[in-house]
């Protein structure tokens, strides 16, 4: 981890210099924007951000399947998983959204922590 | 150059990010995932991707956000309180310290295998890329295209579904269908239409809860 992190910087010094971007910073930048968004998931109470925590997950791996396609840009593979996810977000977009407001109508709240019980 | 921008979007996105997740409103929760969206679409443009950068602008930004955006203006949030259970609060941080240790660990250091393939297409244009997209979509990978249509279309159906107030067409069925079931009173063809046409009034809540945990 060190060795890649001091990669970074190192790197960043150099950046003036006609640099191309690495694979592994857009890695990096894929790590850290999945682990915000399981921190938001873990954390949050209210339903609606626990779902955009789920949207910002669901972009770090795109990143990480762009960023690997990048690698071999003849083999558009990863761009294909890439448009397979989000379409798969979209349609979890709105069946999660349709159960929050299901949720909302028998409960009143969006508060994670009355959502204990499995029952209508 | 190409560097400093990669730069300023990443950290335009981390910041963003960040806000996404400790704002307690939850409107500038989207307002800021909004933001998250653009800066990966320009991250996307600016390693070779046009046409992801698109179609995350399109239906990211558009289409999801909508989505969010109308649901909270909807339902007329409040500002969420902080958890009851401060253990959860306070373990949580380290978890997430823990995964993106191990993730910039394991992705950091990562290697792409090239092998048997030429390295990266120079001069490859953005046409040509969509064009290998295309290929690979409609050939090799079809069937992962059809089951994706297939689980738009079971969404769209679950979607109505849930979004329809349940026990009231229920009710309405129910009618329908015991009216339909008398054969004896001829000539009220009008009963049955006349049942779905009645307005129902507003349910309360509470008979939203009871009603809806049976169906």
């Amino acid at each position: 981890m060190i060795a890649s992190l001091s990669a970074v910087t190192e790197a960043a010094v150099q950046a003036g210099r006609g640099m191309q971007i690495e694979t592994s910073w857009l890695m990096i930048l894929a790590a850290a924007l999945f682990s915000l968004g399981m921190l938001g998931f873990l954390i949050r109470r209210d339903l609606i951000v626990v779902f955009m925590s789920i949207e910002l997950m669901l972009n770090a791996t795109n990143l990480t399947f762009l960023a690997a396609a990048r690698e071999r840009m003849l083999d558009p593979d990863g761009q294909v998983y890439a448009v397979l996810v989000i379409t798969v977000a979209a349609v979890e977009a709105a069946v999660g959204l349709a159960i929050l407001i299901a949720f909302f109508r028998h409960r009143a709240t969006l508060d994670i922590e009355v959502a204990t019980e499995l029952e209508g | 150059m190409a560097v400093v921008i990669f730069f300023i979007l990443a950290a335009g996105a981390l910041v963003f990010a960040a806000n996404v997740v400790f704002r307690r409103n939850p409107a500038i929760c989207a307002v800021n995932l909004v933001g998250v969206f653009f800066c990966l679409a320009g991250i996307y443009l600016l390693i070779g991707f046009p046409f992801l950068a698109a179609l995350q602008l399109m239906v990211y930004a558009g289409a999801i956000m909508v989505l969010f955006v109308f649901v909270i203006m909807l339902l007329d949030l409040r500002q969420e309180e902080p958890r009851d259970t401060p253990m959860a609060t306070m373990l949580a941080p380290l978890f997430a310290a823990v995964i993106v240790a191990l993730l910039v660990t394991v992705l950091g250091d990562i290697k792409v295998s090239t092998r048997n393939l030429p390295t990266r297409a120079m001069g490859q244009t953005a046409a040509e890329g969509g064009k290998g997209l295309a290929t690979a979509l409609f050939s090799k990978n079809l069937l992962a295209f059809e089951a994706t249509s297939l689980l738009l279309l079971v969404g769209i159906l679950g979607v109505v579904l849930l979004a329809k107030r349940r026990h009231r067409a229920s009710e309405n069925l129910d009618a329908v269908l015991a009216a339909a079931k008398r054969p004896s009173d001829t000539g009220d063809a009008s009963t049955a239409p006349s049942v779905i046409a009645e307005p129902t009034p507003e349910p309360d809540p509470d008979v939203v809860t009871t009603g809806g945990g049976t169906a």
